[in-house]
């Protein structure tokens, strides 16, 4: 370049050298005198102290920026309730809270990626290994790839690493990522071109060889963390990990609230079956001691009353029966276990067979898959479905009535067919209903609980229940029950 | 000699129970009390009944719901005083559920009967176990 002098002036930023004016002087050399350096010495004090007042307020505005990011997410994890779209679904995220370059959260077992991340198995392998060598809460570096050599794949991404734990147990990390630095600098040379020695063997300093000596110290290191950084991660856990606390205690509230109103439902039903059944019965056997006693004396009109109060006390008695049964499929835990389908449904074959021996009625049980579920609710299933085949198929002069289990993927799935009355598509809305009852049905015996409870058992299940009917041909409904992979 | 004690508080069922005794041959003698808290008293000769020496029955049947002390407090009392241990204790009640059988032969009845709706079938059921018991009662000598 035909330099002939050259002088630096050092500026200085809290004691460490932050950068230099060069000066270069080309045709000759040039000598600078004593007062001449005093002032630029002057200057450069000046400049010094100018550039520590601009960094300072740099740095309060950022700070203040941060904060403002800080407080901005958790009023996002409040309003959505949600911790997850509150940090990662508006136009702030939980990114903008370092000088990070990209960030990960690891939150109910899913993985959030924002901003130039590695990939999700790299991030998942990073999160394994902090996992296994350390205890500690928040984890920082801004040298990964010499602590966690996999990391060297993907320094240009995260060669810094924040990390803090939100939970060890539940694996609910965040994490944020800082690229090497290297990649970010704009190089003012070629960093190949070779150091050249002169003539007389020696070689002088230039800016070219420290350059190559900095690029050394750099490899696989990226921006240090800054403590105003950290600060506003681990405040942001503590504002996350306490709506994690909220919903938690607000679940807490609910199930209280859940289990409370179940203890009442059982003590209601107690009391229904005791205090209403025994007058109930009161009714219903002194009708009987009357007949019993008194029933010679008495003409046709009579009996046909006493047999009108005796029905009327049985079906009472029913209805009081079938609203137990529906309030204790709601209440009492499910003891699930793998169930004997085929022996189940041929012992309910059995019994349905045996009430209706008067009719040409069959019962075909096809495939049989076992399934998960809680024996005595699930006997009741198949027990109220069959029975209704079987009920609304009775003026068929050919009543068919099949069974078909099929597993299909997570779920297994049983029809039960019958070619009965059917279902009128206009009344749809009441078939599952409690005590409700379709016209067409209105001249078969029941009380509209059996589906009701059907569709209870098969929500207890997580399962389904669905059907479809043509009038007069075929009327199918579904069960599915969730395969446990336990 | 006491051939039963009914601990009952329903009327119509004491009723019942005065009416199908009184049909059976020989009818058997019985007391019926209308609280677990009498029944205590009398079964371990404290209370009112203290000094009395009232005459110990052959069979205890018991209501498990009652006013006062329940069926199942009077199970185990009966079960915890040696004068009473061995007594044959049946309950008799309307519930069906599987937590109060459980709990009641936990404690130490002999049998469980539910009370059925219709006169005809509680008919049946009484007098068969009445028979039942009665007779194992007297064939047993200490």
């Amino acid at each position: 370049m035909g330099v002939q002098a050259s002088m630096s002036i050092s500026l200085l930023y809290r004691g460490e050298l932050w950068g230099l004016i060069a000066c270069h002087h080309y045709n000759a050399p040039r000598y600078i005198d004593y007062q001449a350096r005093q002032s630029i010495k002057l200057i450069s004090q000046l400049l010094s102290t100018v550039l520590e007042i601009r960094k300072e307020d740099e740095e309060t505005a950022y700070t203040a920026q941060l904060n403002t990011y800080e407080q901005a997410l958790h009023q996002q994890m409040q309003d959505d309730w949600d911790v997850v779209q509150g940090l990662t679904k508006h136009p702030i995220t939980f990114l903008d809270l370092t000088t990070a370059t990209g960030a990960a959260l690891l939150f109910e077992g899913k993985l959030h990626l924002l901003g130039d991340t590695p990939s999700s198995n790299e991030v998942m392998g990073i999160i394994e290994w902090i996992h296994s060598t350390t205890t500690e809460s928040v984890f920082q570096t801004d040298q990964l790839p010499n602590l966690y050599a996999p990391a060297e794949e993907f320094r240009t991404k995260a060669a810094g690493l924040l990390l803090l734990v939100l939970s060890r147990q539940m694996n609910e990390y965040l994490l944020w990522f800082k690229p090497e630095q290297i990649q970010e600098v704009a190089w003012g040379g070629n960093p190949e071109k070779p150091v050249v020695m002169n003539p007389q063997g020696e070689i002088r300093l230039s800016p070219r060889q420290s350059f190559d000596k900095w690029t050394q110290l750099v490899r696989n290191k990226a921006q240090p963390w800054q403590p105003m950084e950290v600060t506003q991660a681990l405040k942001l856990r503590e504002d996350l990990l306490q709506v994690v606390a909220q919903k938690a205690n607000q679940i807490r509230a609910l199930n209280e609230q859940l289990r409370f109103s179940n203890e009442e439902l059982e003590a209601f039903s107690y009391t229904v079956t005791h205090e209403l059944r025994s007058p109930l019965s009161s009714i219903k056997r002194y009708t009987e001691i009357y007949q019993d006693d008194y029933g010679a004396q008495l003409d046709e009109s009579a009996k046909a009353i006493f047999d009108k109060i005796s029905k009327a006390s049985d079906r009472m008695s029913m209805l009081i029966r079938t609203i137990m049964q529906y309030s204790k499929v709601g209440s009492g835990g499910l003891t699930l276990k793998v169930l004997p389908m085929r022996e189940l449904l041929n012992q309910l074959r059995e019994e349905l067979l045996a009430g209706e021996a008067n009719r040409d009625l069959t019962i075909d049980i096809g495939a049989t898959p076992n399934l998960e579920g809680d024996q005595t609710m699930v006997i009741q299933v198949f027990s109220n479905l069959l029975s209704n085949a079987v009920k609304y198929s009775r003026l068929v002069p050919q009543a068919r009535v099949s069974v078909q289990g099929n597993q299909r993927g997570q779920e297994v799935i049983y029809s039960v067919s019958d070619n009965g009355i059917g279902i009128d598509m206009k009344q749809v809305g009441k078939v599952f209903e409690l005590f409700q009852r379709l016209d067409s049905a209105s001249s078969y015996e029941g009380y509209g609980v059996g589906l009701a409870i059907v569709k209870r058992i098969m929500n207890r299940h997580q399962g389904k229940v669905w059907f479809e009917t043509f009038p007069h041909q075929i009327t199918t409904f579904y069960v599915s029950f969730p395969t446990h992979t336990s | 000699m006491l051939d039963i004690l009914y601990i009952e508080d329903n009327s119509d069922e004491a009723d019942i129970f005065r009416r199908l005794m009184g049909l059976m041959t020989p009818s058997p003698s019985y007391l019926i009390l209308p609280s677990g808290s009498q029944a205590i008293d009398y079964l371990l000769q404290q209370g009112s009944y203290q000094g009395q020496s009232p005459r110990l029955p052959n069979l205890v049947l018991i209501d498990l719901k009652l006013p006062g002390h329940s069926g199942f407090e009077v199970i185990q009392q009966v079960r915890a005083s040696s004068r009473t241990r061995y007594l044959p204790l049946v309950v008799y009640s309307s519930s069906e559920n599987p937590k109060d059988m459980r709990r009641a032969y936990d404690l130490g009845a002999n049998a469980y009967l539910i009370k059925p709706e219709s006169y005809h079938q509680v008919s049946a059921m009484m007098q068969q176990a009445v028979d039942f018991w009665l007779k194992q009662s007297r064939s047993y000598v200490p």
